[in-house]
């Protein structure tokens, strides 16, 4: 490129001026220029470290290897489950049909389990039907004029009475022993249940930041219209985080089977909310473009603390859900605040 | 008589000094300008009088004015609120208990409507109406105050000749009033017009402070960049024989109707017209963003219409006129708004980034289009100055050679560094064989650049002409329904 005198001038930054040199050694953390990315990812992490700190003051046995294996074990589900939705909520959607593909996926799972006995054709058929089920959803909300919200919540319906109806309303049992042993027991006493879930994070949160297509995921929950005008399939990306989404809530109803030796269409439904919570609450924007996996991450192990250390502290339900919820809002707002000052300063 | 003394103002944004010891007047019954390039201080400085921003030290006082009301750049209206309640936005509770009163509120926007010489009513939905009758809500909307003193933001950024020289107009009115303006623009024929003196900054700092009458244009223009600007437009080569696009009977089913032209490969053809003529919807449908009327060919090969995938695979590139919105990402790295284009050449199989071929390939753009942000490519788009968001939208499309580069008003609002240095790509894009179709309100840059001027009027393609014929003269003809 030919370098002109012009272009020389144009160089010039405002910031050659001497006082900007002048950035103190403390501040790096403060400098987004310089901080690394994942830095920005785990701003919910110092909640998490406060709230293990202040559980392990009021009670004891937090933090023995036990009891991180059973938090970790009991979040299982809810963390493979919160992938799927992390990726949907990247791109500015909403999956609200996770519960009842979790149903679905699990009852499938189970099904085809008892009536082969292969635990693999199982887990096959179960993924094959969940990742379906998204791919249909996710067509009908990236190609209708229909916000996802709507598509999502009609397809909480008519996915959760199908599973019933297929299922008679039973639940699918019983699957083999080994099967079950999947959520108590593996390698080093750890659960092969969270092994998986930690495998799973890794392998998205590889995917989100190393492949075209995590980054066009969240090049559309950025700036939709940028990502158009720039090329990218702007529908195909957004019917395909559907699909993830229906992959990893059917891999989360294999496992909540095998948790609960059985599997009905009922059983997902509850957890929806603790799978949105978890993606939000560690940091991921419900507008889109901004999130990864480590932050759903930090998200479900603090909501798997706040449940396991009210257990722990023998509270009766009520106030446990009080006290969960002032947690929750205070974890927020410190993060809130925090980011807040970041942006002013 | 001083309307506005600012005295010593600074301000740092952590660590980054945008305003440094500044101090200026303005009195009633004159116009000042403060003229810099982006990212001069011009922006913090308006916004610590308007008192959006605290200063770091240093104080604003009004004097007898008491207060001052500002005429933003980006508009600040609401988009889905009529024009009235806009205007009064501050004043919507006319009756005691406190309820808003339609009525009222029409009759006291009239009233500000006629004195802008608005040719709309306050009943008009804000949304629906275009940029020039925008501007002029606005300065009825920062006239309800009755201001002594007004900061106008580059009121006319975004307006054509008739709008611009309307606005300017009511700068003089207000003057003439012995109301105290400061006013902001990168328009110098605007500053020459308008203002009694130049205020100039250059990287924070105060460098002029003088009457209008002792600078020219290149001495205001050194000024503002800290050294001489090379004068006029770069040479262009002459265009080759081959079409590079074709486009005939063009329509978007709305607004653009017939319209016929060919761009040879080298060539750059510009798109004149007013505001409203149809110039941005031809650039759009031609880029697959709007109606699918007529034929396209580019380089012979017809296109695919309403497919921007198709488009950007027949060597066509778009750079928008709203880069905000639809050019890059505000809230990514702008590393990710540069290789979002060419992002499939830095993928091995499968399509797993290469990062390290990310960021040869983000570095060579930054450095064709002479990107100058300050801290690397990592910060987000958002926190660029114009002319330097600009470069990114336009960068984005450097990664393969395009066919033809469709730009849309690529200097608005931007410095005139960043504008040369935009001006030069052009030329070297059309040297390289890329054919060029330049929209732009800035006659002055189409007469300079294009090879050819289509000028359009009302929806169709009013004429063609050469470069030899392309007059300032003959375009307006054109553009206002004259004929030929």
């Amino acid at each position: 490129m030919p370098e002109s005198v012009r272009g020389e001038g144009a160089v010039k930054a405002p910031s050659a001026a001497p006082p900007t040199r002048s950035i103190k050694p403390a501040s790096w953390l403060r400098d987004t220029a310089r901080r690394p990315g994942w830095l920005g990812d785990l701003s919910m992490l110092p909640a998490l470290v406060v709230l293990i700190a202040v559980l392990s003051v009021l009670t004891e046995g937090v933090l023995t290897p036990s009891n991180i294996i059973n938090v970790c074990s009991q979040s299982a589900v809810v963390a493979i489950a919160a992938i799927g939705a992390t990726f949907v909520i990247l791109t500015g959607g909403i999956d609200l049909s996770t519960g009842s593909v979790i149903g679905a996926g699990g009852v499938t799972a189970a099904w085809v389990i008892t009536s082969t006995g292969s635990v693999l054709a199982g887990a096959a058929a179960g993924i094959l039907a969940g990742t379906a089920i998204g791919l249909v959803v996710g067509t009908v909300a990236a190609k209708l004029p229909v916000v996802p919200f709507a598509v999502t919540l009609a397809a909480l319906y008519v996915v959760s009475g199908a599973t019933t109806l297929l299922s008679h309303g039973k639940t699918i049992a019983p699957v083999p022993a080994g099967f079950i042993e999947f959520s108590i027991d593996g390698p080093g006493g750890v659960p092969y249940s969270v092994w998986l879930a930690v495998v799973l994070y890794a392998v998205a949160q590889t995917v989100l930041t190393r492949t075209a297509w995590g980054r066009r995921v969240l090049h559309v929950g950025a700036n939709v219209e940028v990502a158009r005008i720039s090329g990218v399939h702007v529908a195909r990306t957004k019917a395909s985080v559907y699909a993830v989404a229906g992959l990893f809530s059917a891999i989360a109803g294999i496992v909540l089977t095998s948790g609960l030796a059985g599997a009905s269409a009922s059983m997902g439904g509850p957890l929806l909310l603790n799978i949105v919570g978890a993606v939000v609450l560690g940091g991921t924007s419900l507008f889109g473009g901004r999130g990864s996996l480590l932050r759903t991450a930090v998200g479900v192990l603090f909501l798997g603390f706040v449940s396991n250390g009210m257990s722990l502290l023998g509270l009766a339900s009520f106030d446990q859900q009080i006290i969960t919820g002032a947690v929750i809002f205070i974890a927020a707002s410190v993060d809130g605040i925090g980011r807040w000052s970041r942006r002013r300063s | 008589m001083t309307a506005i003394t600012v005295t010593g103002l600074s301000k740092s944004f952590g660590g980054v000094v945008a305003v440094d010891g500044v101090s200026f007047t303005v009195r009633g019954g004159e116009v000042v300008a403060l003229a810099g390039e982006n990212g001069a201080g011009k922006s913090t400085i308006k916004n610590i009088i308007g008192g959006i921003l605290r200063p770091d030290s240093g104080h604003v006082d009004f004097g007898d004015a008491g207060n001052v009301a500002t005429v933003h750049q980006e508009t600040s209206l609401f988009p889905d609120l009529t024009v009235a309640e806009n205007i009064l936005i501050g004043h919507l509770r006319s009756s005691r208990v406190g309820t808003v009163r339609p009525a009222a509120l029409r009759r006291t926007a009239s009233v500000l409507l006629r004195r802008v010489g608005a040719g709309f009513g306050p009943d008009a939905v804000v949304r629906e109406l275009s940029a020039g009758r925008r501007q002029l809500v606005e300065i009825a909307k920062a006239l309800a105050t009755e201001p002594r003193a007004i900061v106008f933001d580059e009121p006319t950024a975004s307006l054509n000749l008739d709008e611009r020289e309307m606005i300017m107009r009511i700068v003089e009115q207000l003057r003439d009033d012995g109301v105290a303006v400061l006013y902001i623009t990168h328009y110098l024929e605007e500053i020459f017009r308008l203002s009694r003196r130049i205020v100039v900054m250059r990287d924070g700092r105060l460098v002029a402070d003088r009457p209008a009458g002792e600078l020219d244009r290149s001495t205001l223009e050194a000024l503002m960049v800290g050294r001489e600007l090379a004068q006029g437009y770069p040479e262009t080569t002459k265009p080759r024989q081959e079409i590079a696009l074709s486009v005939r009977d063009l329509g978007d089913g709305a607004r653009v109707e017939g319209v016929s032209f060919d761009v040879a490969e080298g060539e750059i053809f510009g798109l004149a017209g007013l505001m409203g003529s149809g110039r941005t919807e031809v650039a759009r449908a031609i880029f697959g963003l709007a109606g699918k009327i007529g034929r396209i060919e580019v380089a012979g090969q017809p296109l695919r219409r309403g497919d921007v995938r198709a488009s950007i695979a027949a060597g066509i590139a778009f750079v928008t006129e709203d880069r905000r919105n639809e050019g890059l990402f505000l809230e990514r790295p702008i590393r990710e708004s540069l290789s979002i284009v060419g992002l499939g050449s830095v993928c091995r199989p499968l399509g797993w980034l290469d990062h390290a071929a990310e960021s040869r390939l983000t570095k060579d753009l930054a450095t064709a289009v002479a990107l100058t942000a300050r801290s690397g490519q990592e910060v987000d788009g958002g926190s660029l100055s114009g002319g330097n968001q600009q470069k990114v939208v336009l960068a984005k499309w450097l990664s393969g050679q395009p066919r033809l580069i469709i730009l849309d008003e690529p200097t608005r609002g931007i410095d005139v560094g960043a504008k040369a240095e935009i001006y030069r790509l052009l030329a070297d894009l059309a040297r390289a064989g890329t054919a060029v179709l330049l929209i732009s309100s800035e006659m002055e840059e189409v007469l300079g650049l294009a090879h050819r001027v289509g000028v359009m009027h009302d929806g169709r393609l009013a004429g063609i002409l050469d470069r030899r014929r392309a007059t300032q003269e003959a375009v307006i003809r054109l553009a206002t329904g004259g004929i030929r």
